[in-house]
This record gives C-alpha cells, structure tokens and sequence, in this order.
C-alpha cells in the first residue's frame, strides 16, 4: 500500500471516528433510568437489552418486566430491602453496542451489575468486560451454555435456563415422543439454527443430550442462516430435500416468525415433525403468527402464559397485560426474575452488600420462586455452574384462543424437572 | 350452404351414397377438426415455451448469467477486502500489528474497532498476527475453529489480498473463509489482519443461477469440493455433459451448474411427454367416440330408412322401431305416425272404391237380376199350383226357395253397397237379446247347440233398435253355424260399463285363426262353405252408423267372442 493511500485512508477513518465520537456524545446511550435516584440507591444495575429491529419486543418487554420486579419487591419490602436503581441501555444486538453500554455503565454511572443481553455472542463480550472490571453480570435471556461453562467466572450467574437445560429436555422429550419410530429405525435429524454462538452450542447440546441419553439418530442436514435472514426460502427447500423425521429449530424472536410464516406455504411441516425447544414456543410467535401458527409444533421456552398455572405466574402474567394492553414474551419473566434475583442476593448478603465475596456467596446459594416455577418446585442456583436450575416445560401447539391475539398456544404438556436433566445435581436445602 | 349429397334429383340417391355422405361421417370429421385444432395449437404453444426454457439454460443464456454471478462473487470479496484495508489503516491496529511484542495486549480502543467489524452480518471475527507473535489472534467464536488449522487451508492471491480457505463446513459448525492483509503489503507477510468471512454469504451470490428442478449453482473451491448456495458441502458427484462449468472467478475457485438428472426425466420433460401422450390419447378418444356416435346414429337412422323404404313399397302392416335417442327418436315416432295414418288413408280410400264399384255392380245385379227372378218365382209358383205331379210340385217348391235365397244374396249386397240410415232411440237391450234367443233357439236346438242368456238387470242403450236386432241375430247364427255338426254351447252377455252397453255373443267352437281375425269384416270374406262374406261386413257396418264398433276375440281351437260397443241411453 502507497504511503499516499495510506494518508487517505488515516483521514478518512479520522472523519469517520469523529462522527462517531460526536453523535455518541450527544445521543443520550440508555433511555431512562428506573428504581431509586443515584443519591439513594444502594446499588446500581446497567440493563443491556435490544429494544429495536426483529429482538426488540424481547427487550421492550424486558423493561416491563423490570418494571413489574421493582413493583414486586417494593410489595415484599422489609427494612433490609436494598434500594435498587436500574439503568436501560438499547444494544441494537450489536457488539460494539453493547460493550459500549456496559463500559459506560460501569465506568461513569457506578454500575456494580450488569444484566439482561439477549443475543450469546454480545453476552460473551460483556462477560469478559465483566471479568475484567469485577462487577457482577446476571444472565437473563442469552442462552449459550459456554458462558457458563468456558467462560465463566466468579462475577457471572444466569437466572434463566441455557441451551443445555432446554436441549437435554429436548433429547428426553424425544427419546419419550418418537420411542415407537426410535425401536424400529434411527431419527433423521435435520437442524437449522443461527448462524452464531448460540445457534452452535444449541447444536452441540442437543447432540451431546441425545447420545447421553443413547437417542439413536441420524444427521440429515446442518443449516446456518444468518441472523436476521430476510429470506429462508432456500433454506425451507434444502429442508424438504432433506426429507428428515425431524427438524430441530433453534431460530427465535421475528426470525423464527419470518421462518414459520414462509414455512406455513410450504410441504415442511406436513413432510416432517417440527421442533424448537429453545425459545419456539414464546408467546409473542404466537401473538404475531395469530392463525397462521401451524398445530402440532413441537416447542418450548423459557416461560409461558399458561403454564404453570399458579397464583404467582397468573399474577405476573395479568398485571404485565394490565399495564401494557398485551401478554408478555419469555423475555419479561427473564428481566423480572433477574431484578428479583439481584435484589434477593443483595438482600441476603446483608451488611457485606458492597462485598462483592458476600454477594457471590449470596448468589451461590440463591434460592427463590419465580412465575415459571410450578408448585412445589422453587428455582434454585448451581454454585458450581452458577446456572439457575428450573423446570423444562414442552409442548405441542394446539388451539387456544385464551391470550389474543394468539388463537394457538402450547398444550399437551411434557414436564422435566432439573433432576431428570441432571441426575447429579444436588439441590440445595 | 353446399350440400354433400348429390344425386339426380329424378331418381332416388342409392342409400350407400348417403351413408358414405351421411351426418354422421361429417359429425365425425367436424368433431376430430374441432378437438385437433386446438391441441395441435396447444402442442406448438407449449413446445415452443419449453424450448425457450431450454434455451435459458442452454450455455448461450448462461454464460450471461454466470459472468454477472462471478462479478457478484468477486465484488463481494472485493467489499471485504475495503473493510480489511479500512481496519489495518487505523493507527492502533497498524502499530499493534507492526510494533507489537509477545505478551502485548490489544488496546480497548483497538478492540472497540475490531468489535464494529463484528456487527456485520458477513463476518465471524477478526484476526491479527503481530510482526513479533508465533500465533494469531483470534477474535472469533472458539466453535469455528474446531477441527481447522489455519496454516492447511489453501492459499490464493485476490486484489491486492490473500485469500485462506475455505475452512469447510462439518456437522458442528458452519464453513468460512479468511481474506488477510499485510499492513506493509508484503506477499508472505509476517504481520498481517484477516477477516473470518462466512462462507454462505459468499456462496449465497450465486443463488439466483438456482433453476428449481433443473440446475443447481455450486461453488468449487481449491480443494476440489462441491459447496451449496447455503454454504453446506453437496456430496460429489461424477460431471455430467450437461453440467457446465465457469472460468475461475478468483484463482482455484470457479462455479459449476449441476444439471440436476436426466432432462429427459426432468419435470419439463415429463411435462412435455405428458402433455403429447394426452394429446394423442383425446385424439384416438376423439376418434373412438365420433366412430361410437356414428354407428350409433346409423344403428338408429338405418331401420327407419329401411322402414321407409317398407312404406314406399306398400307394406304398411310392418311397424317401424320406435327407438333411438332425443331427435331420432321424434323422427322415428313421427314416421311410424305417418305409416298409420297412410294404412288408415289407404284402408278407407279402398273401402270407398270398393263400396263405389259394390254399389253399381248391387244396382246393376238387382236391376238385371231381380226383375228376372221375381218373373221367374211368378211362373213357378203358377206352375206349381197347375201340376199335380207331386214330385215335380216339390221341385217347383225347390226352386222357388232358390230364387228367394238368390233374392236374399241381392238384397244383402244393396244393403252392403247403400246401407239404412239408423233411427236411433231408447233400446231394450235385454229385449232384443231375449227376442233374438226365442227365434234362435230352435235353430240352435237343431244343431245340437245350447243357447245361453247370462242373466243381467235392464240395460239400455242408445240405437236403431232393428238394426240392433240384425246384428245381434247375425252373431248369433254365426255362432251356431260354426258349432255346425259338432254341438256346443253359445253364451249371451249384456254389460253396462262406463258410458258404454256391451253385447257379446261367444262359442266355444273352433275360433278364428290371428290371420283371419283382422280380415273377418272385410266384404266377401268368409271361412264358411256357403257364406257370402257379408254378413259380418254389414254388421260392422250398422254397428258404426250407431256409433258403436265390434271386436273379436279368439284363440284357434277355444272358440270366438265377438263383442258389440253401443252407446249407453242417457236420461238427460
């Protein structure tokens, strides 16, 4: 490269960055700020979630369901409770995004935790910025389980279930569902999953779930359309070809309603069985497919409206749908449980709250029920993974008009507790 | 409009010229025109399409398409390589790269630059490899490498830029590319920025040269593979002639359309088959049908025109088939119509010549034969009552008895030729039956023939009485005539049904043969040895001026029963 090219590219970046620089500074990079004011708060939480493009109705409803846990504690609030102030960053799913807000909200507003990002790729960078600045980060939506596991550390917990609680689920769902069609022959399996960490460590769960559990299958076809895929025409079609007795899915939010909608005018679903056990199954697929949701998918997610049905969870899903004219997405029951989860930890670390050894202990050994928790069942913290242990609901779409806009919800249920998926896991008294 | 059938219009077309000519042949021919047409026209049509589509993939079409895909291919690659020249520009990442000492790390502000790349869509991470590093650094999900060393993967020469890999799919993980640039543009650099390149954003360029069910666009790498348009490797398979293969768009990659099968298998293909063999079949149906309507139609018309011929030769005693469907059937209704009604014509234009010619040859008779014998009568009966011989007087007596029988024959055919007018009024029916008994019964006795009334209340019809009783008496000998020399029994019956008097005179004699029984009123007809043949023709006669009729019933060897119709008397 020329000297000279070289000077124009330096200016051009130059001009690039300052525009940058200029339009960070004076663009305001969280919207608001919820919970007690700066002066009185106890601790500070920077909130990363996308609240724009395909994922930002996970965000959004993220933010009502933050709104929705300060309700809460402010209900259950005893002397000790700690004051809590919640700052909202927007991530666009981005990166770049995303570390900026975590480093802002570190640097310049006294973040001590950072929660929420939905996206696995942008939760791995923030996890790093986590490690590296000693403030805790609570997982509440990103599902890949190598965030706890290769990347994990002292400072992060994830209070929703990951692609490895939801797969393994998968794997038993399956080894029980197509136990006829598995004594006579192998499952074909076909997979299409996003094309970024999270779509692969689903994969790689679910293929570790299934040998774990001695499932015999077959790999029919691997897809990987990018995230935000406008067309998955090709990809609908490479599926037929494949002619698997099973497809598993991992698409989420408006990708996996773009996917079923272009699926619903092909033979995909009549030619094999369907499934997404990770995040299929949210409501809001329901709410924007309304009829044109097809019966009979196999899905699951991270939380749902009709299940279970306890007082805690119909209080939840009511007063979200009081305060915003419409049901909530798994994304809300995430956010909630996570402002609950940091303030039972706080709560529970008591005096040594600025201590962030107390507050790893407290987290360590956190127990606490959540609106997806069934009766008699309280959800509970791995110390070792640091991963909160729940119980897997999977079902099959069936006719609901109970929650419009959705005329289809999930029914037939099949129940795994984190016993079944774990077998050595010891709950914590 | 022209007619087919000609023929001299002074004699009659021969019926084989009218069949070869006939409605049917032409229905035929205008039904084969009229299904043909249109698929002959449908054939051309579609043949004409399907060799337009195989012109589109033909090579003459293709090649365009496949230069615009390589630039495609090439133009993305080129964007990329912008991105790459735009980030080994920026001073921290050029000195990083540059100055860099083992056990340095990477700026956050130089990692906040490598983060932006990580937004796009198209690219998995970045790579960097300091001057000074063994290794380098990756910033990228761990998963993409597994099974890949980066030093294997082929090596090639793009814009100004090297191109690794690809680093090809597998079950885990998709495949991807690095394209790496020296900071110092040094062809083996030491120091070097990659970026990892997702390798279907690549091989999605050449999705539009995809023609569903017929050719399939791969992308061949340096390693000989076969990659999809979704960047998933495609099983290798042999090169057919009709596969077609680009120049390389970049050194060691080029695109191959796959011809997916046989063409003559191929959807168009079996289309088109289809398409001629349903042609051919609504042909031959087409025929198979106008030669079924055709057979049929002369199944139908031959008959009628074979009964016509019948009709126009004088056998009007044949009936036509009243069959065939819709119009054939009218037409074949209307003429066996026709034939009745001509048989009827003719029956009683015959009838009236005969009666005609009966009346003079009657008037002429009585006049040349009658005045004869009643001079004849007159001198026998003088003679007679002279001679003394009485042998001779019984012959005298004989004689006169012939004249008066020969008077009776003559008055009978006056009565035939010029018959009474009926006077009609209230009948006794029982009376005349009753009177017609007592005068026969000891002609019947004679012949050993038993003479029986079935006893009914009164009935009265409206009729010449006299002639009622000619009638009645008429039958009656009949009857008894025909049980002549063997006996037997003649019933009576009277019945009142309906608005009709029903008089029936049966025996049990020999009957009447179904030949005879149509021509049994027919003057001069007579199965007797000394009938005339009149008697039941005057019967029928007087029983028509009172507007009844008579029927016979009979079964050869069972006996006769002849029935008089009359007009039941009415009070009003």
């Amino acid at each position: 490269m020329t000297k000279k090219k070289l000077g124009n590219n330096y200016r051009y970046l130059l001009f690039l960055s300052t525009i940058f620089l200029l339009l960070n500074s004076t663009t305001p990079v969280y919207a608001e700020g919820l919970g007690a004011s700066e002066d009185q708060a106890d601790i500070t939480v920077g909130c990363l979630y996308p609240m724009s493009g395909r994922a930002g109705i996970l965000g959004r409803d993220s933010v009502v369901g933050i709104r929705l846990a300060l309700k809460y504690l402010e209900q259950q609030a005893s002397a000790d409770s700690p004051r809590l102030r919640i700052l909202l960053g927007d991530t666009k799913s981005k990166v770049s995004t995303a570390t900026t807000l975590a480093r802002r909200f570190i640097e310049d507003e006294g973040a001590s935790f950072l929660c929420g990002v939905v996206n696995s790729s942008v939760a791995i960078e923030i996890t790093s910025i986590a490690e590296e600045t000693g403030v805790f980060f609570i997982g509440t939506d990103h599902a890949s389980s190598r965030l706890t596991s290769e990347f994990l550390h002292d400072r992060y917990f994830r209070v929703t279930n990951d692609t490895q609680q939801s797969m393994t689920a998968g794997a038993l769902f399956i080894r029980e569902y197509f136990s006829d069609h598995l004594s006579q022959k192998p499952l074909r399996i076909s997979y299409l999953g996003p094309d970024y960490e999270y779509g692969y460590q689903v994969w790689a769960d679910f293929r570790e779930a299934l040998e774990r559990f001695n499932v015999d299958y077959e790999i029919a076809g691997v897809l990987w359309p990018r995230l935000n895929e406008p067309d998955y025409s090709h990809y609908i079609n490479e599926l037929i070809k494949e002619k698997p007795d099973l497809v598993v899915n991992s698409l989420w939010g408006g990708d996996f309603v773009a996917f079923v909608t272009q699926a619903t005018n092909t033979a995909l679903f009549q030619g094999s069985r369907f499934a997404n056990f990770e995040k299929g199954g949210d409501y809001e697929i329901f709410a924007q497919l309304g009829n044109q949701m097809p019966l009979g998918l196999l899905l699951a997610s991270r939380h749902h409206n009709n299940w279970p049905e306890t007082d805690f969870n119909h209080w939840f899903v009511e007063e979200f749908r009081r305060k915003t004219g419409y049901y909530p997405s798994s994304g809300a029951q995430g956010a909630f449980t996570g402002i609950v989860a940091i303030a039972e930890a706080v709560k529970k670390a008591g005096a040594n709250y600025q201590d962030p050894t107390a507050i790893q202990q407290a987290f360590e050994t956190l127990t606490l029920t959540t609106p997806e928790d069934p009766i008699g069942f309280q959800s509970y913290m791995d110390p070792n993974s640091h991963q909160i242990q729940q119980v897997m609901a999977i079902g099959e779409t069936v006719s609901d008009d109970r929650y419009p806009p959705a005329t289809v919800v999930l029914g037939n249920w099949h129940i795994y507790s984190p016993a079944e998926l774990e077998p050595g896991l010891i709950k914590p008294n | 409009m022209r007619s087919i059938i000609k023929h001299d219009s002074s004699t009659p077309p021969r019926l084989r010229t009218l069949q070869r000519n006939g409605l049917a042949r032409r229905y035929l021919f205008s039904a084969l025109l009229i299904a043909l047409i249109p698929l002959a026209l449908l054939a051309i049509v579609y043949d004409t399409q399907y060799v337009r589509v195989l012109e589109k993939v033909t090579e003459s079409r293709t090649n365009a398409r496949l230069s615009g895909a390589e630039n495609l291919l090439r133009t993305f690659l080129q964007e990329r390589i912008y991105e790459l020249e735009g980030l080994s520009d920026v001073p921290e990442i050029f000195e990083w790269l540059t100055s860099a000492q083992a056990g340095d790390t990477p700026s956050q502000m130089m990692l906040a630059q490598l983060r932006q790349q990580l937004d796009s869509p198209h690219i998995y991470g970045v790579v960097t490899k300091p001057a000074q590093f063994d290794q380098p650094q990756w910033h990228l999900t761990q998963t993409l490498l597994n099974g890949v060393s980066w030093r294997a993967l082929p090596t090639t020469r793009f814009a100004g830029a090297e191109l690794l890999g690809p680093a090809l799919p597998t079950s885990e993980r998709p495949g991807w590319i690095i394209l790496r640039l020296s900071p110092t543009g040094n062809p083996a650099p030491e120091a070097w920025i990659g970026l990892v390149v997702r390798l279907a954003s690549l091989t999605e360029q050449i999705q539009d040269l995809t023609l569903a069910g017929l050719q399939a666009p791969l992308i061949v790498p340096p390693q000989e593979v076969m990659l999809t348009s979704l960047g998933s490797l495609e099983p290798l398979r042999q090169l057919s002639q009709k596969d077609i293969i680009s120049r390389d768009f970049i050194e060691g990659w080029h695109i191959r359309l796959q011809w997916l099968g046989d063409p003559l298998l191929g959807p168009l293909e079996s289309a088109r088959f289809w398409l001629i063999f349903l042609a051919i079949a609504a042909a031959l149906g087409v025929i198979v049908l106008s030669r079924h309507l055709s057979k049929r139609l002369e199944r139908q018309i031959t008959p009628l025109v074979e009964g016509a011929d019948r009709v126009a030769s004088g056998d009007f005693e044949t009936p036509l088939s009243i069959e065939g469907t819709a119009e054939i059937g009218h037409l074949s209704f209307a003429l066996e119509r026709m034939r009745l009604r001509l048989k009827r014509l003719v029956k009683s234009m015959v009838d009236v010549e005969r009666r005609a010619v009966l009346g003079q040859f009657s008037a002429g008779v009585a006049h040349e034969i009658r005045n004869p014998l009643a001079t004849i009568k007159t001198t026998i009966q003088a003679l007679s009552r002279k001679e003394s011989d009485p042998k001779r007087q019984k012959l005298m007596e004989s004689v006169d008895r012939e004249i008066d029988r020969v008077n009776d024959v003559v008055q009978l055919l006056l009565d035939y030729a010029r018959p009474r007018e009926a006077t009609a009024g209230k009948v006794n029916v029982l009376d005349v039956v009753e009177t017609v008994k007592i005068l026969a019964d000891a002609i019947a006795h004679s012949h050993r023939v038993e003479l029986i009334q079935i006893e009914h209340p009164p009935v009265f019809a409206w009729a010449d009485p006299s002639q009622i009783r000619q009638i009645v008496m008429n039958l009656v000998m009949n009857a008894i005539q025909a049980l002549e020399g063997m006996g037997g029994r003649v019933t009576i019956r009277v019945k009142q049904h309906g608005l009709a008097v029903y008089i029936s005179v049966s025996d049990n004699g020999p009957g009447v043969t179904s030949e005879h029984l149509s021509h049994l009123t027919e003057p001069f007809f007579t199965t007797k040895i000394n009938g005339t043949g009149l008697g039941l023709a005057i019967c029928k006669q007087l029983a028509q001026a009172n507007k009844g009729n008579l029927r016979f019933q009979s079964v050869s060897g069972e006996g006769l029963k002849v029935t008089l119709q009359l007009p039941v008397y009415l009070n009003s």
